[in-house]
């Protein structure tokens, strides 16, 4: 028997791969940040500049302030509105939708939506409801064509509708909850 | 030559787009996970462990579909029995299992009481398993998690919660932790999944939309599922497709981040190649199925998701077929319309460092309430949303034809890629 254990879960131990592939990641992780990096160069060179650092490897092309400026407004106001957009949708939303249920509850699930749906009939319905280990055939469609059950559930004979009187205290626990809580939800 | 002005302004307007797409997402993700958690995350103040009471706890079925789980089936039902609620089971469905899956099964039971098994005489899906299960079920309210998912011991009730508390709740989709960290890739999708897929799932609920629940732990209430007809077998990725059927019908989908799963993923290649492959397969074979029947006023909810996906396959499409030009501007003269000179311009570069820096730090804030400790990961990922878009643009067109000429009808099969490096227990 296993008992569930947090400090278990963290699978972390490079040792179990092979070496190739320690190193072939420790080379990919090096060069994607060398790239990362690369992509601030035009940042690094602009203020090597400002510094006097004139001998820098290369020189990037330095759009004049106005350009800058002007574009880094266009980004914020993008990003601006993009957050409007999506919160004025979600506050609409909220006001239109929120806290009123406009269609009514849907009815609970009977045994017979069930079965007619499956194309199955009661019998077999409670038989998969109620086996503990059950073998399932199926059509080509995947439809039920016949259920075996091996062992049923223990002091239940109809889980669906099982009487509670005569139930184990456990199964008629559950019973009853089962029972409530499709009342309960469908009626909220 | 307006043609000729015509074309230099489509490739300049197709550059702007391909450059731009990317970097503007990922704020509108920040903005929208930053209002999703100060909105819904924050007030409370509960942590994993501290799920609030319930006004009631319906019985709950935990659904464990599995196909050749020999391995992880043992450790999957020992985590799902412990779970700290009052009522529920656990039905685990045998599709079929070649190896010991079924009779390890048929053992756990004189372990753990809850626990019922259904085996398939023969192989049917992963959506057919699922639709036996809901079937057997005695909850109505079920938990489907996948044959090597650990279920954190309070995600049933936070799970729960959203079905008593909100009567349009069709479904909730957890918080997928990912376990297998040993190698580069393994990682990177700890990263992935905490800082890129935490922020969208996020965003997407702040439009009331979205795009999929996690197949690996979802909940679903089944008056739901019966009305929108169960888990279809001739999707690609089911999880997918249940969610755009169920808010086309109108139901709501939640994420709950508290409802921890914890998840083996692949850390080869050619793993996570094939899942991504089929991930995209997916989203593609739902644009195609359900993408027009979304376009009228009153599914105007599901628009956000709709444009996002679409925009998304579009720009995959365009990235292509920009770094095409660039590449053969290598090698040939282009004319000056088709001519794409960089591929990065040098301050762009700039803004996607700091982006990608940003949104690693946002997440960071935001989801390192859930596990601690996961800053450390970040040295290997800070480049990675770069990363992400490039994987989503290849595995996007290579689905695209995938989707495209499959036959309607084909049953979906069993795809097990590896589940990563570890010593099996």
């Amino acid at each position: 028997m296993i008992t569930p254990d947090r400090s278990q879960l963290i699978i972390d131990q490079p040792r179990l791969q092979g070496r190739t592939q320690r190193v072939v990641s420790g080379t990919v992780t090096a060069v994607a940040w060398f790239v990362w990096a690369y992509l601030w160069l035009p940042l690094a060179t602009l203020v090597a500049w400002y510094f006097g650092v004139r001998s820098f490897v290369r020189e990037v092309v330095i759009p004049d302030a106005s350009t800058v400026l002007w574009t880094g407004v266009t980004y914020l106001a993008v990003i601006f509105l993009l957050g409007v957009v999506l919160l004025t949708w979600s506050r609409y939303n909220l006001r239109r939708f929120g806290g009123s249920e406009r269609r009514a509850a849907t009815p609970p699930l009977t045994a017979d939506d069930i079965t007619a749906w499956f194309g199955i009939s009661h019998e077999t319905l409670d038989s998969l409801r109620g086996g503990a280990s059950l073998i399932v055939e199926h059509g080509a469609e995947g439809e039920v064509e016949g259920v075996r059950v091996r062992d049923p559930l223990a002091g239940e004979t109809s889980p669906g509708d099982a009487p509670s009187g005569d139930a184990t205290a456990g199964a008629g626990v559950r019973d009853s909850a089962s029972a409530g809580g499709e009342k309960e939800l469908a009626g909220t | 030559m307006s043609d000729v002005i015509g074309l230099f302004s489509f490739s300049s307007a197709l550059l702007d787009f391909v450059f731009y797409y990317p970097l503007f997402m990922a704020y509108l993700w920040m903005i929208g996970g930053i209002y999703y958690y100060l909105h819904w995350e924050r007030p409370e103040k509960r942590a994993v462990d501290d799920p609030p009471p319930l006004q009631e706890y319906p019985f709950v079925s935990i659904l464990i579909p599995c196909f050749n789980e020999e391995e992880n089936v043992r450790e999957t039902v020992a985590w799902a029995h412990a779970q700290a609620y009052p009522d529920f089971e656990v039905i685990a469905i045998n599709d079929g299992s070649t190896d010991r899956t079924g009779a390890l099964l048929d053992e756990l039971r004189a372990e753990y009481p809850r626990l019922r098994v259904i085996h398939h005489a023969r192989n049917q899906g992963k959506a057919v398993g699922l639709r036996m299960g809901a079937l057997a079920a005695r909850g109505e309210v079920l938990v489907c998690i996948d044959g090597d998912a650990l279920l954190d011991p309070h995600a049933t009730t936070w799970i729960a919660r959203h079905f008593v508390e909100g009567p349009r709740v069709g479904a909730v989709t957890g918080n997928p932790r990912i376990r297998t960290r040993s190698t580069l890739l393994g990682k990177l999708q700890v990263g992935e999944f905490s800082a890129i897929i935490g922020l969208i799932k996020r965003t997407q609920r702040i439009y009331g939309r979205v795009f999929t629940v996690s197949g690996v732990v979802t909940g679903v209430r089944k008056a739901a599922l019966h009305r929108i007809g169960y888990w279809t077998p001739d999707m690609v990725t089911e999880d997918i497709d249940l969610s755009w059927k169920l808010q086309r019908d109108h139901w709501d989908v939640r994420y709950e981040p508290r409802a921890l799963c914890w998840i083996l993923m692949p850390e080869t290649l050619g793993g996570l190649w094939k899942q991504r492959l089929r991930w995209a397969q997916g989203g593609v074979e739902v644009l195609g199925r359900y993408g027009t029947s979304l376009l009228q006023w009153r599914r105007r909810r599901m628009w956000g998701v709709l444009l996002e996906h679409s925009l998304s396959v579009v720009w995959s499409h365009l990235m292509a077929l920009t770094i095409a030009l660039w590449a053969l501007g290598l090698v040939l003269p282009m004319p000056e319309p088709l001519r794409v000179a960089s591929i990065l311009p040098e301050w762009y570069g700039v803004l996607l460092g700091f982006t990608c820096l940003l949104q690693f730090a946002v997440s960071l804030s935001i989801d390192g309430r859930y596990e601690g400790g996961m800053g450390r990961y970040y040295y290997w990922m800070v480049w990675y949303p770069i990363a992400f878009w490039i994987i989503n643009m290849i595995t996007t067109v290579a689905a695209v034809p995938k989707a495209l000429l499959k036959r309607r009808g084909t049953r979906a099969v069993w795809v097990s890629p590896d589940r990563g490096l570890r010593v099996t227990p």
